[in-house]
């Protein structure tokens, strides 16, 4: 059975990555901050930056905060938006949900990156919504539109909640893991993998909690975490994570 | 001075999306912590703060607040209107919105613009809002057109259709030139109106022509915008000369990217000189003001220092706390010690920049890490003798700089009425600590901790506890002060500690902060410290809260369980403190042999993935006693882990290691000797290994010498479980698959054989 659900996971994947623009395989991570990352070159890496955040509270509409920090990017660059869903106990409504992917598909379109990358923090309770919420953004972005979304690690265990879902890649965060990051990194430093397979394509690293192990061809995410991207910290960082 | 506060407005605006953002800054799950001592601000509400009883004031807090300190100091204070203004300041902060009760001018605009017969304009697109432009060049939005382009509008649009009514060719022409503008706003590719048809009234030629040049402005067509603003503003028959004067000067101001604003003075100097511009001179004034914030301009920041630190701030001390925390945040740059996310290479401020005046020199002193900067606390401190410097030199004076400039004898002389005498009696008596005078440091310790200012206020009576443990002569005075009730319980990314800031506050509703909890530096030693012989003794010491005793009675369990010490005293208090368990812990006194209590003890230890053989402070674990955590806080990772990835995450997020920090205190009621052996029990520990491992090779061993005993098959299925779920190390996954071997062989028919299909 185990396995089974683990093929129709495989498969989801595999049928829902064939058509955008996919990622190189090293991916600077840039949240809100200022910056000038605009040295890094394409043939290097590309940048997920912050772009979006969607506040859900209760159930009123959704609040959009679009980034309004410079982050000048070298041109041709490959970007992807990432759009942060925040929630001040929501209601998760439908209305909630049309309308954040309204949002998501706007961004997209202003923005007009290759990829999207979705990150929030589903509790069990939201796990339905934030489906139905993925299929919607789906919809509306079409198959052009690389569609990303981070995990926590715990999210990737063998019966993840995860399989399914209508997304291009899933990325476990592997850092900020609380306390049981630990362990998490002692199954990753020991040659272990993620029991469910979803989440074995693509990593996120921060560089404060660097060190874990990478399987090629594995894409990586890295976040500068409490340093910045500067020029010297890109280059001995792709070169320590070179693919 | 409202033309100010409607700009500064947009810059809260900014300023409430980046609170927002921090506060759910990063993707990581949310973690319960507990925050005994404000780092960012003194204790909530901030009344008895603004009152001027100001606690302990650290060199962590807030700019603000050290402003509003300074004033208590000099004995400015803060009068009945600043403290409104003050409060206000903070309303801003908490909420990022200068008022919750503004008028949704482009809402109106478009009511009005509906009562005119034409299609109507495209809906508000929910992301921009009809406000900020996305700048393809710096891949981020920025605020466009501002609430008052809305508002003029409809003012204009109603005078129009007063004049000529709805449906006229007049007003049609004017609306669908203006949704031409608007649509600028926050849309590409641009559009502009086309000139107006000659046949149309000269003032909808005139409006027209402004109307064209804000399209421009809002198009990102600077020059052009420029070009036809400063031609209409030499139009006196158009009533938009005016205000096109000082469209010119923003017109600069967004040109400028990155001069400075000396090159837009001779333009607002000559607006300033012209008697007949007087309606746009406020304004004007106004945008130099906020061009001077933008620049960080050394001179403005002085001149707000001045007027920050003076009386008769009535009307302005909220604004002018934003302007001056704006301007030093510009000047100090990477090289601001509090920053939440320090550069990698921190630039080392210019002092010359923060030396102009007293309140900016006192700041940035106070604040600042280097050691040279005490040295010119110490110089200033003797050069004034006044009460800031006296708190600035005693925060960052050890015992002998304190006793060589007289800051000890300074610090007598403080009087309770003072502003300064909480702050003052903390450094005070930390340095008679320091210098190891801990019987008149309980004493006045005491004293000060029953004064009515200290007990209530939690942050401030939890930094003195800190202190008087350190003073503590024996362990059961210690166990007294060890337990701290949190002034906050939140979440880990709330790095401004601000109570509810994500809509709820869960962390509290968990985990109530009236619940005493262990305060790290009280771990820290009793982890690092304390022997196993005294931790044993404290642990049977009914005086804590009952969730403690249960804590340390475990700790000290599991801790003699690895040492091979005899638990059965601990086992016995068990029963009682914890009935859950009584079962186990009576099985753990009937064995007989000290293997077989060693058993005892793991299989139980098996069963509780939540015991540790050490003790966290604050929020020991999220998940509840007895049941796996599905963050895989279970059990406890080897001790002393040194490398970057465990310590950092720790540190940073939940404090863990810092319970493995030698404290570097004295402790008064330990001797040497206790300590050598708190040492070498440490070091054994840790030679045992991650909790997973430990467990595993004492049940390995132990089964293979007793197979017979029918608890080994479940005792080997539950080490296989504590190395999936539990923190592991190295040897950890080896232990596994031999319990998984040793399992399987030996009991092929058990119930626990079954339920393990897999080690790995």
């Amino acid at each position: 059975m185990r396995f089974l659900l683990t093929l129709c996971a495989m498969l989801s994947f595999s049928s829902a990555s064939a058509q955008p623009q996919r990622p190189p395989n090293r991916m600077l991570w840039h949240w809100f901050s200022n910056g000038d990352v605009s040295f890094v070159k394409p043939q290097q890496a590309g940048v997920a930056f912050h772009a979006l955040s969607i506040a859900l509270q209760g159930s009123s509409a959704p609040i959009p905060y679009p980034r309004r920090s410079p982050l000048p990017l070298a041109p041709d660059i490959y970007r992807m938006a990432v759009i942060r869903v925040e929630e001040r106990k929501p209601a998760y409504t439908a209305a909630q949900r049309s309308q954040s992917a309204r949002m998501i598909r706007d961004v997209a379109n202003i923005m007009r990156v290759p990829a999207i990358q979705i990150d929030f923090d589903a509790p069990k309770s939201a796990r339905p919504f934030y489906r139905a919420l993925l299929e919607e953004v789906r919809t509306l972005l079409g198959r052009d539109v690389f569609l990303s979304v981070t995990a926590l690690t715990s999210w990737c265990e063998a019966d993840s909640w995860l399989a399914g879902l209508p997304v291009d890649e899933i990325v476990p965060m592997a850092f900020d893991m609380g306390r049981g990051g630990p362990a998490v990194a002692a199954l990753l430093n020991s040659g272990g993998q993620f029991a469910f397979p979803g989440c074995r394509e693509s990593i996120g690293i921060s560089l404060a909690q660097a060190g874990l192990p990478v399987r090629p061809p594995q894409r990586i995410y890295l976040f500068a975490d409490n340093r910045r991207w500067s020029a010297p910290v890109v280059a001995s960082t792709l070169l320590r994570y070179a693919p | 001075m409202i033309r100010v506060l409607r700009v500064t407005r947009k810059i809260l605006i900014v300023f409430g999306a980046i609170v927002f953002l921090a506060a759910g800054w990063a993707c990581a799950p949310d973690f319960a912590v507990a925050v005994f001592s404000y780092k960012r601000h003194p204790d909530l509400p901030r009344s008895k703060f603004l009152d001027g009883q100001l606690g302990v004031l650290r060199p962590t807090y807030a700019r603000s607040y050290l402003v509003i300190a300074y004033r208590h100091l000099t004995g400015i204070g803060l009068s009945r209107g600043e403290k409104e203004q003050a409060r206000d300041y903070y309303k801003d902060r908490a909420t990022g919105w200068w008022d919750r009760n503004d008028v949704d001018w482009q809402a109106r605009y478009r009511l009005a613009r509906g009562r005119v017969p034409l299609p109507a304009p495209a809906t508000r697109n929910p992301v921009t809002r009809g406000e900020l432009a996305y700048k393809e060049n710096t891949n981020s939005f920025a605020l466009n057109c501002v609430d008052d382009a809305y508002r003029t509008a409809l003012h204009t649009l109603e005078s129009r259709i007063g004049k000529f009514g709805p449906k006229s060719a007049a007003v049609r022409e004017w609306s669908s030139a203006q949704d031409q503008v608007f649509h600028n706003c926050d849309t590409r590719p641009a559009v502009f109106p086309p000139p107006a048809a000659r046949d149309l009234p000269p003032i909808i030629r005139a409006d027209r022509e402004y109307q064209i040049a804000a399209a421009h402005f809002y198009a990102g067509s600077y020059e052009q915008a420029r070009g036809r603003f400063a031609a209409i503003g030499n139009d006196p028959a158009s009533p938009w000369q005016p205000i096109s004067r000082y469209l010119v000067l923003r017109t600069l101001g967004r040109m400028r990217s990155g001069a400075s604003t000396a090159s837009l003075k001779p333009v607002a100097a000559a607006i300033l000189a012209d008697p007949k511009l007087l309606p746009i001179h406020g304004m004007t004034a106004a945008l130099l003001h906020r061009f001077e914030i933008h620049d960080g301009d050394p001179v403005y920041l002085h001149e707000l220092a001045k007027t920050v630190s003076s009386r008769g701030q009535e009307n302005g001390l909220r604004e002018e706390l934003w302007n001056f925390g704006t301007v030093y945040d510009a000047q100090i740059g990477d090289g601001d010690p509090n920053a939440v996310f320090p550069p990698d290479k921190p630039t080392k401020p210019d002092l010359k920049a923060f030396r102009e005046d007293d309140l900016t020199l006192w700041i940035f002193l106070f604040q600042s890490r280097d050691p040279a900067s005490a040295k010119l606390c110490f110089t200033r401190w003797q050069q004034t003798h006044s009460l800031p410097w006296l708190v600035a030199a005693l925060t960052h004076a050890s015992y002998a700089d304190a006793e060589r400039i007289g800051l000890l004898e300074a610090a007598r002389a403080v009087p309770p009425e003072s502003p300064a005498y909480v702050t003052v009696a903390y450094h005070y008596f930390r340095l008679l600590l320091e210098h190891g005078d801990n019987e008149p440091a309980r004493a006045g310790l005491d004293a000060v901790m029953n004064r009515g200012g200290v007990a209530s206020q939690k942050s401030v009576v939890n930094l003195f506890r800190g202190l008087r443990l350190m003073a503590a002569p024996n362990i059961d005075e210690f166990l007294k002060l060890a337990p701290r009730q949190p002034t906050l319980i939140t979440d880990q990314m709330n790095i401004g500690e601000e109570p509810e800031i994500k809509g709820g506050g869960w962390a509290q509703k968990q985990f109530p902060s009236s619940l005493f909890r262990f305060a790290p530096d009280s771990t820290g030693i009793l982890n690092r410290r304390v022997p196993l012989k005294i931790l044993r003794e404290a642990a049977t010491n009914n005086a804590l809260p009952a969730h403690l005793h249960r804590e340390l009675l475990l700790t000290a369990f599991a801790r003699a369980v690895i040492l091979k010490e005899d638990a059965a005293d601990l086992a016995r208090s068990l029963s009682t403190a914890a009935p859950e368990i009584e079962n186990f812990a009576a099985t753990y006194q009937k064995e007989s042999t000290a293997e077989g209590r060693r058993f005892a003890g793991v299989f139980f230890l098996l069963h509780q993935p939540d015991v540790r053989p050490f003790l966290v402070s604050g929020i020991s674990r999220q998940s509840p006693n007895g049941r796996l955590d599905s963050f895989r806080d279970n059990w406890w990772c080897p001790l002393a882990v040194t490398d970057d990835w465990n310590s950092k995450v720790s540190d940073r997020w939940v404090g863990r290691q810092a319970e493995w920090q030698k404290p570097a205190q004295s402790d008064a009621f330990l001797s040497k000797s206790e300590v050598a052996a708190a040492d070498q029990e440490f070091a054994e520990m840790s030679r045992a290994g991650s909790g997973p491992t430990f467990l595993g090779s004492v049940v390995l061993s132990y089964a293979k010498a007793h197979r017979e005993d029918p608890r080994v098959p479940e005792a080997l299925h539950l080490v296989v479980r504590a190395v999936r779920y539990g923190c592991t190390d190295s040897q950890s996954s080896n232990i596994a698959r031999d319990a998984f071997r040793f399992l399987h062989l030996n009991f092929p028919n058990s119930i626990w054989t079954k339920r393990t299909p897999i080690w790995g």
